[in-house]
């Protein structure tokens, strides 16, 4: 079947639609200004819900990568402190001129005059020193929970943290170290 | 009377809605599936260190299980499953197995694992002196 419509001619099969009306005149959708505004509150609603869903996204994505940054952070750290004497190896007796820290005489086995000293220095120099960017909270604590030693800031309460528990020997006992990375 | 603008935007909002719920659904499965590689290497560097501190501090030497277990059971919280085996070897042209003991509960069905080993020395005197292997296996209860 043929038809006329609107100056073009064209082939139309036969559809639920019907036939073309009998004077040839076409509805074009875009002409129709209901169904123009109807589709633009349409696109805008999509478009809205849209952006709020890769906003809370993008949120949550951030908290991910925040946290595995104090993770990394708390471990490389926790690395740094239990294995290495620091450099120079006798820094505990000069802190000022440490170029690095460590706080065992061997691995594992933790120096309490290193550890002390290392309390004693200040926040930002044991961020530093360390090479931990984000805040961070420390205690050395025996078997028994008695706190032996701590360092850094406490205040990570309801933060987004990171914690960790290590070992070692201090002066033949053992010791539980552990720490909070926190932003 | 065709409207065919209203059936396409329906069709174009239709097709929007089904490409929005199959992408909520690919990011949350991806998010699922993604392992949490944290608490395992925490647990890794624990039972090497656990390790460490029994051979330097001398349980391990001491041949003597029960010292073992006390020093496991008090590093160790409730929240971490943990074994240990422990095989000591004397030297007379060739190793030869002394002693050998197991401590700490089966990890059967654990979902992931840490496992830390370490040889030790062990001298008693010149005459009395063994080698050692200590293997630990950590998990999350």
């Amino acid at each position: 079947m043929t038809g006329r419509c609107c100056g073009l001619y064209h082939k139309r099969q036969q559809s639920s639609l019907g036939a073309l009306p009998a004077n040839g005149r076409c509805f074009r959708g875009q002409q129709n200004s209901l169904d123009a505004v109807l589709a633009i509150v349409v696109f805008a609603l999509i478009l809205t819900f849209t952006l709020e869903f890769w906003a809370a996204r993008t949120a949550g994505a951030d908290e991910v990568i925040n946290r595995n940054g104090y993770q990394q952070a708390a471990l490389s750290a926790s690395d740094l402190l239990l294995k290495s004497p620091g450099v120079p190896n006798n820094w505990e007796a000069n802190a000022s001129n440490a170029q690095s820290i460590g706080w065992t005489s061997s691995p594992n086995v933790l120096s309490g005059p290193k550890i002390g000293n290392f309390s004693a220095l200040d926040y930002e120099r044991q961020k530093n020193l360390t090479g931990l960017w984000p805040e961070f909270y420390f205690e050395v604590t025996n078997m028994s929970g008695s706190v032996l030693y701590h360092g850094g800031n406490s205040s990570y309460g309801g933060r987004q943290q990171a914690a960790l528990a290590r070992f070692g020997l201090l002066n033949g006992q053992i010791v539980r170290i552990r720490w909070i990375v926190y932003g | 009377m065709a409207k065919l603008g209203f059936v396409f935007s329906l069709d174009a909002m239709l097709a929007v809605l089904v490409l929005m719920a199959f992408a909520s659904a690919f990011f949350l499965l991806s998010a699922k599936m993604q392992k949490d590689s944290y608490q395992p290497l925490v647990m890794l560097k624990q039972a090497d260190d656990a390790l460490a501190v029994l051979d330097k501090g001398g349980m391990l030497a001491g041949r003597n299980a029960s010292i073992v277990n006390d020093s496991m059971k008090q590093m160790m919280p409730q929240r971490i499953g943990w074994s240990m085996s422990v095989q000591y070897y004397n030297y007379t042209g060739r190793f030869a197995p002394v002693q050998n003991y197991s401590l700490g509960t089966g990890g059967g069905g654990a979902n992931e694992t840490a496992s830390a080993s370490r040889v030790f020395f062990a001298y008693v005197n010149s005459t009395d002196r063994y080698y050692g292997l200590a293997r630990l296996q950590l998990w999350a209860r």
